[in-house]
């Protein structure tokens, strides 16, 4: 045996071994090494939850008659199945390429680690700092991004501008402030025959949570408060949040409540509205398309929720694009994610009854096309949403403290022993979520 | 032939003609009885055929004069729901075939042969009887995640099968048990096997058993909810009562009452037509369970 | 049930089923000699082991693994997403300081005692009415037997937009016995909505009951009447002395079945009180701790002492009402 010869000659073989090895490896990462997010070929699963599938099934149509060589398919997932469809496919290690989340939901699968990461996709954004905030920082945890805003379903405060003018009131001035909110809707119950000043669902956790928020957030109170992990929860002796259940109390007890706010559950929300018998709603914006299939929109104007003496907000509710981990099409599915944040596509969103999620694309033009939605999309750059591990069983349950709170101080008038419950309630729940 | 089921027993029926007091209290109370019963399913299929605003309202002599199938239309025309009860009909159907043939053949096993073991397969299907699928919830949903059947109509042809064994088996052991031993022998001694001699020779006589199995198998099948509402998890593969549930408690704002009223009736109509056609096995099987206990 | 001429058919398709021996079998010289009788035994055990195989899959697979497998995960903190741990028996020593479940089993305790009388004496009642088979018994049966066959799912549906405030017809007829307004909140009030449930459990389970006492009354001597009749009975000394001591083993059965049912009542409830917390089962809070909050092993837990809880009772029921007169 040559001892020197073999050696030699087997280390060069391994060394163009490895060397073609790894060539090979390298060319074989992509076709071309495609940019990210470009040209990208295949097919995208898509999955969207039924509540707001309206715009996903509309805008993927288009998407793949447009794109040759990339196609999205759509599933609708079924309504309550959204966080454990994906949840179970994760551990099933069967995902899709891309999911439409509830925004409120994405912190839970973040801090987990099964989201991919996108912090640099979403930097390299020319339009990053017009994105939806709200819906942001829904999709950032621990200084990265896991997802990117998707859709806008935003709350705002709807009112029936023929009953403010028949009531003697100044049909382009919507209540600002708590106080214009109650005398306004006196003023349109004493109209009668079947009028009432103001609906709400008041047998629906999730409806409530929606709408009432947002006036805690114009004075720049989330309620749940610090990181994730750390979080507490300020209801005893929080003068607006008082100030906000007092409000409704005072509703209900001057009798102004349709008649069916009491036991509404959601399905029926905001039908006596679009038929015209309610002075004024606070509800959501995806409620538009109702009103102008019942023919109603004329005499319907809308403003933002205010907070108790005055400033808005909103709720920044929606869907949130999230790529799960170990995803076989990210790039196509970013390609995809891009296109629908083009102008040309949130455009689209209002007639939909939805809200675009980019707040550049706020133009007078756009506002004299969409006068209604150029109300939400203003209020946007001021929503918010809490994000925390908690806002389902917080506020959405049947059993959740925010609605336990809302029907003691609302219903049975005990606004002191209500938010002492609250308290008890979130501390409870925020413990029961390791915090 | 139906009068046997209920005969059954030693009270003759009395046939004298009654025309008094108390044949008429007894008419009368029965007539009542029976609007009471009937009027909320007759009522259902009525407001199906009702506009959707209308459903939005109390009743009043004028519902009855606004006939519409737009609802039906609407239901099989967008495909809306039409996808969800094919679903239900797979899964009925497939479970009506697999718990039929699983049962006829444990049946058959535990009728007409003896073999070690058999006391721990009357424990097993006791098992299965006394344990509620509640119970096995959570666990199912995880055991089926790793088999990845889970939002698959599969999946719940399984596992509605399993627990529709336990009455199944009872049922066809039953009919088995009641077939003359030496005619199993004589065919055996033809060289017939166990699948010809069964298929051939006892098909005749135990369709009876499969009919009962097999619609109870359908019906519960049909009529299921929470196991459809843990299991299934995209729009396209719901069953149609979940179906209905979404549409009942989904749609902030615009729930169609079209849809779930049509939707109603549709769900309705197998159950009636298999109870009114073939009330004989349906009954035939509560009664053999309840007699014997 | 085997009808007399069913088997005659298949005897003269196959020639008789006696004296099958007697055609002379001509034997093949290369056949192997007649298997003998244990051969035979083991054959036909491997036969039926073979044919119960399927069964015992199925069973083993889908309930007697998860069984164990719920044992198993109720005594870790399962989450929806992320590794769980052990954690002993913390999910059971929870369960009684959780408000939420005390009151869903004080709940389910609370409906099972409310529906149960009315199913069984209705039930009872019918069986009785049409116990002669006059005219018309069976049509009536089948009658008073449909709702049970259309099912409590699809009949929770049609009460749903039937008990809507203001459109459906039972608050139409209600408001018009001035019980309820349309204007009253009758849906939220605790009272209100389990009294219409439960009127339509009834509605719906009487017909079950009826059938099951059917078929026990069935079984009793007409003598025995006519005897009781020669005494001098009254209809109700008649019921009490001949017909309810025949009939404890049907009654046992209807009575434990309707039990059963209420101790696991879910669809009615989620399907038409799901917001009103004051009406939840046990199954339904299962469900929520288990798919709504993702606790999945807490849930296993409360679903586990839910199956013993109705053991014990299935139980108790069965020696309660047992025949002790009979071996």
């Amino acid at each position: 045996m040559r001892r020197r010869g073999i050696p030699r000659l087997a280390s060069v073989v391994v060394i163009a071994a490895v060397a073609s090895l790894s060539y090979t490896a390298a060319a074989w990462s992509g076709p071309a090494a495609s940019p990210f997010g470009v040209n990208a070929t295949g097919t995208v699963q898509f999955w969207t939850r039924a509540a707001t599938s309206g715009l996903g099934v509309a805008l993927v149509k288009q998407f793949n008659a447009t794109h040759p060589n990339l196609k999205v398919v759509l599933s609708e997932t079924s309504p309550n199945q959204d966080t454990s469809k994906l949840a179970t496919a994760i551990r099933a290690h069967a995902v899709p390429d891309l999911v439409g989340l509830n925004d409120i939901d994405v912190p839970q699968f973040s801090r987990e680690g099964v989201l991919m990461d996108l912090t640099q996709y979403v930097d390299a954004l020319p339009y990053k700092k017009y994105l939806s905030p709200g819906h942001l920082g829904l999709a950032q945890y621990n200084g990265k991004y896991y997802g990117v805003p998707y859709l806008g379903d935003l709350s705002v405060l709807w009112y029936n501008k023929k009953l403010f003018q028949q009531a003697g009131l100044d049909p382009n001035k919507p209540p600002a402030t708590f106080a214009q909110i109650l005398s306004d809707a006196k003023a349109i119950q004493k109209l009668g025959g079947g009028i009432s000043g103001f609906a709400m669902a008041g047998n629906c956790q999730g409806c409530l949570g929606f709408v009432m928020e947002p006036s805690m957030f114009a004075v720049n109170d989330q309620l749940i408060r610090g990181p994730i992990g750390h979080q507490t929860i300020h209801i005893v002796g929080n003068k607006p949040l008082e100030q906000l259940l007092q409000l409704y109390r005072n509703l209900w007890v001057a009798k102004v409540d349709s008649p069916g706010s009491r036991t509404e559950t959601g399905p029926t929300w905001g039908n006596d509205f679009e038929q015209g018998k309610v002075g004024i709603l606070p509800g959501a914006y995806g409620f538009y398309p109702l009103m102008v299939k019942a023919g109603t929109i004329k005499d319907i104007g809308i403003a933002p929720l205010p907070g108790p003496t005055g400033k808005y907000s909103t709720f920044d509710g929606g869907d949130d694009f999230v790529i799960p981990a170990g995803a076989k099409n990210p790039s196509g599915a970013w390609e995809f994610v891009q296109w629908m944040m083009q102008k040309a596509q949130q455009v689209k969103y209002p007639s939909l009854g939805y809200t675009p999620v980019r707040t550049d694309v706020l133009t007078p033009a756009y506002r004299a096309k969409n006068p209604y939605n150029a109300v939400a999309l203003q209020a946007l750059a001021h929503g918010s949403a809490p994000v925390t591990l908690i806002y389902d069983a917080a506020f959405n349950e049947p059993n959740s403290p925010w609605f336990q709170m809302f029907t003691q101080a609302v219903y049975k008038g005990d606004i002191t022993g209500a938010m002492e419950t609250g308290q008890a309630g979130f501390e409870r729940v925020l413990k029961e979520a390791g915090d | 032939m139906s009068e046997a089921v209920y005969d059954a027993g030693a009270v003759p029926a009395p046939r004298k003609r009654e025309h008094g007091g108390a044949f008429w209290a007894y008419l009368v109370a029965c007539i009542g009885l029976s609007l009471v019963f009937l009027l909320p399913l007759v009522w259902a299929v009525a407001r199906s055929f009702q506009p959707p605003t209308l459903a939005a309202s109390h009743p009043q002599s004028a519902d009855f004069s606004h006939f519409t199938l737009s609802n039906y239309r609407a239901v099989f025309g967008q495909e809306h729901i039409l996808h969800n009860v094919v679903n239900s009909l797979i899964a009925g159907i497939g479970t009506a075939l697999l718990t039929t043939i699983v049962a006829t053949l444990a049946g058959y096993g535990l009728a007409k042969f003896r073999f070690r073991g058999a006391g721990v397969v009357f424990a097993l299907i006791l098992v299965a009887l006394m344990i509620p699928f509640q119970a096995v919830l959570t666990p199912l949903f995880i055991e089926l995640n790793y088999l990845h059947l889970t939002n698959s109509i599969l999946g719940l042809i399984f596992v509605y099968s399993t627990f529709n064994l336990p009455f199944g088996v009872f049922v066809m052991r039953n009919t088995f048990q009641q077939i003359p031993q030496e005619l199993i022998e004589s065919a055996e001694v033809d060289g017939a096997g166990v699948m010809a001699t069964l298929v051939r020779v006892l098909r005749p006589l135990i369709v009876p058993g499969l009919a009962t199995t097999a619609i109870y198998a359908f019906l519960y099948s049909w009529n299921e909810f929470l196991q459809a509402l843990t299991f299934l998890e995209t729009d396209s593969k719901l069953t149609l009562p979940v179906k209905l549930f979404d549409i009942d408690t989904s749609t902030y704002g615009a729930i169609n009452y079209g849809y779930l009223s049509s939707g109603i009736v549709i769900a309705m109509i197998p159950c009636v037509i298999l109870y009114l056609s073939l009330q004989r096995y349906y009954v035939q099987g509560l009664m053999s369970g309840a007699v014997k206990g | 049930m085997i009808e007399g001429e069913d088997v005659a058919r298949v005897e003269e398709a196959i020639g008789p089923a006696v004296g099958e021996q007697e055609r002379p079998v001509p034997p093949r010289p290369e056949e192997v000699p007649a298997p003998s009788g244990n051969a035979l035994r083991r054959r036909a055990a491997r036969i039926g082991a073979v044919l119960v195989s399927p069964a015992c899959v199925l069973v083993g697979m889908f309930v007697v693994f998860p069984l164990g497998f719920a044992i198993y995960i109720s005594l870790t903190d399962w989450p929806l997403i992320g590794p769980y741990h052990y954690i002993g028996l913390q999910n059971y020593s929870s369960l009684f300081s959780d408000p939420q479940f005390v009151h869903a089993v004080e709940f389910t305790f609370e409906y099972t005692g409310i529906v149960t009388p009315p199913i069984f004496l209705v039930g009872y009642g019918l069986a009785v009415l049409l116990r002669a088979n006059r005219f018309g018994a069976k049509v009536f049966r089948t009658l008073f037997f449909l709702p049970f066959v259309v099912g409590l799912t699809i009949e929770s549906f049609m009460f749903a937009i039937e008990l809507q405030p203001g459109s459906g017809w039972v608050d139409w007829l209600l408001s018009k016995i001035g019980v309820a307004s349309s204007t009253q909140a009758w849906t939220v009030s605790h009272d209100r909505a389990l009294l219409m449930i439960s009127v339509i459990v009834v509605w719906f389970a009487a017909g079950l009951t009826m059938l099951i006492l059917t078929a026990g009354m069935q079984g009793i001597p007409r003598e025995l009447y006519e005897a009781a009749e020669v005494d001098g009975a009254s209809w109700w000394r008649k019921e009490l002395r001949v017909t309810l001591p025949l009939l404890r083993r049907s009654i046992a059965l209807s009575l434990i079945i309707s039990v059963i049912g209420s101790f696991l009542a879910f669809n009615q409830f989620f399907i038409l009180a799901q917001n009103n917390v004051s009406l939840e089962t046990v199954v339904e809070w299962v469900y929520q701790t288990g798919f709504s909050e993702y606790h999945l092993g807490y849930a296993t837990s409360m679903a586990l002492f839910l199956v013993v809880v109705i053991g014990l009772v299935s139980m108790g029921q069965f020696l309660l009402l047992r025949d002790t007169t009979e071996v």
